[in-house]
């Protein structure tokens, strides 16, 4: 099977820039006028097509980091990352959400800014909108909806236009307890597809026994260990005792 | 780099057009006079300046209203759109930080809307010059609408270019400059004394000593002279300095480049920035 995603020697590092300030600048020429901090030292791993991984760390480890380095959002330092397919979607609930819109022209918003076309989005509105089961409140504003409501429309969103790189951020089910099942029913579905290679970042390790292959530990931004689910969480769950 | 540039406009094009719109809806939602404060707004400041020029500064230029009004719209857009661009990576860092999505688009998002509201003033300024036409309400008489009108048109497609060059260098700049914003406001305000939004800036008494002052604010400061160069074509059928112009095209293209390039180059880190 061809690799679906290579990350070699990867490092991300953040700047605070608040030393960049015009203050700083003229009053103190000697200090670096800009402080690094390092996320990522140098990760490298490939993931094989239809491969579902899991990337597991305590909080800082860099896993967020991580996923918004694979979907592009932000460039390496140093290193690299090969994607077999231009299709990469981070699953974020609500992007680009506008308040004073209807969820209908939120999908287009919402689904353009995820990368997909016009005509993709419209070809799977009725999907999305019976998968949200907002009834009339789809051609209602954003903010006239509750929380629940919000939830599962962009869940919907995010889930029914499926890219062939799926990143998940901790987002494996919204909504009240029936919604809850069913985005949980179809995380496993998109999952399911043998085309699609997932990465999800979860503290959950029920959820990622039940869904990942492998799994991917990351600690204070190095790679502790990569390899199959249950080897690679035993030795996880023993190290966070 | 611009077939890459036109590639990610053709791309995003529909979702700019969406999220534009998105934002002007919720400017006026919420506001009794809706959509009417798009017009009222213009009408009031230049009520406001005319009283300056006519009643402080004791100036009077013919058909004076259309003439601020031009001067108005131009500015507010050219000043907003270039405010706003200084800190809008902040503004949207939270959408910025979960999609990938070209940064220039939210230069052209904030262009769009303070874009729009300039062409409903520009309509004002159409119908203010057809009774100004009709009626002879002005000292100076009718006002003669002459071909010359037409040459708004490369002046206004040039102001664009202008504004979109700018804002988009100081987008870039706005990132890594924690107080960018409070220069740009002393500078701003500068710029706008030095355009003579509210008087002729063509006319002021002192150049006779000077003439070098002359050429700086009427043709060095391209906003100036894309703002003379609109009120001659409309008001007095007068083609401005075509040859200014040309040079000032030129370095917009080129100023253009660069804002693309600086953006482009540094975009992906934009969110490393904390």
């Amino acid at each position: 099977m061809e690799n679906a995603i290579v990350v070699k020697d990867l490092k991300i590092r953040y700047k605070s820039m608040k030393a960049a300030s015009f203050k700083q600048n003229f009053f103190k020429f000697n200090k670096s006028r800009v402080d690094k901090f390092e996320a990522l030292h140098g990760v490298s791993f490939s993931i094989k097509r239809g491969d579902v991984v899991g990337i597991v760390g305590k909080n800082g480890s860099g896993k967020s980091t991580m996923l918004s380095a694979i979907a592009g959002i932000f460039s390496p330092d140093e290193g690299s990352i090969e994607l077999a397919s231009d299709s990469v979607g981070l699953m974020s609930l609500g992007v680009g959400f506008q308040r004073m819109m209807s969820g209908r022209e939120n999908i287009l918003i919402s689904g353009m800014l995820l990368g997909f076309s016009e005509a993709e989005i419209r070809a799977k509105m009725d999907d999305i909108i019976a998968f949200a089961g907002l009834g009339k409140f789809i051609d209602m504003p954003v903010k006239t909806y509750s929380s629940g409501m919000y939830s599962k429309l962009a869940f919907a969103i995010t889930t029914v236009l499926e890219p062939e790189i799926l990143l998940i951020d901790e987002v494996l089910s919204v909504g009240d307890a029936n919604f809850k099942k069913k985005s949980f029913a179809k995380i496993k579905e998109l999952i399911a597809d043998r085309d699609r290679t997932v990465l999800i970042v979860s503290h959950s390790l029920d959820s990622l026994r039940e869904l990942c292959s492998q799994i991917l530990w990351l600690h204070e931004g190095n790679l502790m260990k990569f390899g199959p689910t249950d080897e690679v969480l035993k030795e996880y769950e023993a190290f966070m005792a | 780099m611009l077939r890459r540039f036109s590639k990610d406009l053709k791309k995003y094009g529909r979702y700019l057009a969406f999220a534009s719109n998105a934002d002007l809806k919720s400017e006026v939602a919420g506001s009794y006079l809706n959509w009417l404060w798009w017009i009222l707004d213009p009408l009031f400041m230049m009520l406001i300046y005319m009283f300056i020029m006519v009643a402080l500064f004791k100036k009077n230029i013919d058909f004076a209203p259309i003439f601020v009004f031009v001067g108005l719209t131009m500015w507010d857009m050219f000043n907003k759109t270039v405010m706003r661009c200084a800190r809008i990576v902040k503004e949207y860092s939270s959408l910025l930080k979960r999609v990938r999505m070209p940064k220039f688009l939210l230069v052209l998002q904030t262009m769009w809307i303070y874009g729009f509201k300039m062409l409903i003033s520009l309509g004002l300024v159409a119908v203010m010059m057809v009774v100004w036409a009709i009626f002879p309400i002005d000292p100076a008489g009718r006002l003669v609408v002459g071909w010359e009108a037409l040459w708004i048109v490369p002046v206004l497609v040039l102001f664009f270019l202008m504004v979109f060059a700018l804002s988009m260098i100081v987008m870039n700049c706005g990132v890594y400059v924690e107080d960018l914003r409070n220069v740009l406001q002393v500078v701003l305000r500068l710029l706008f004394y030095m355009c003579g939004v509210f008087y002729d800036v063509t006319t002021l008494g002192f150049y006779a000593g000077y003439p070098w002052l002359e050429t700086v604010l009427t043709k060095l400061n391209p906003i100036s002279f894309l703002m003379i160069s609109a009120r001659q074509c409309l008001l007095y059928q007068t083609i401005y300095e075509p040859v200014w112009m040309l040079v000032w095209t030129v370095l917009t293209l080129a100023l253009c480049a660069l804002g693309i390039h600086l953006v482009y180059k540094n975009e992906n880190t934009y969110i490393k920035v904390i």
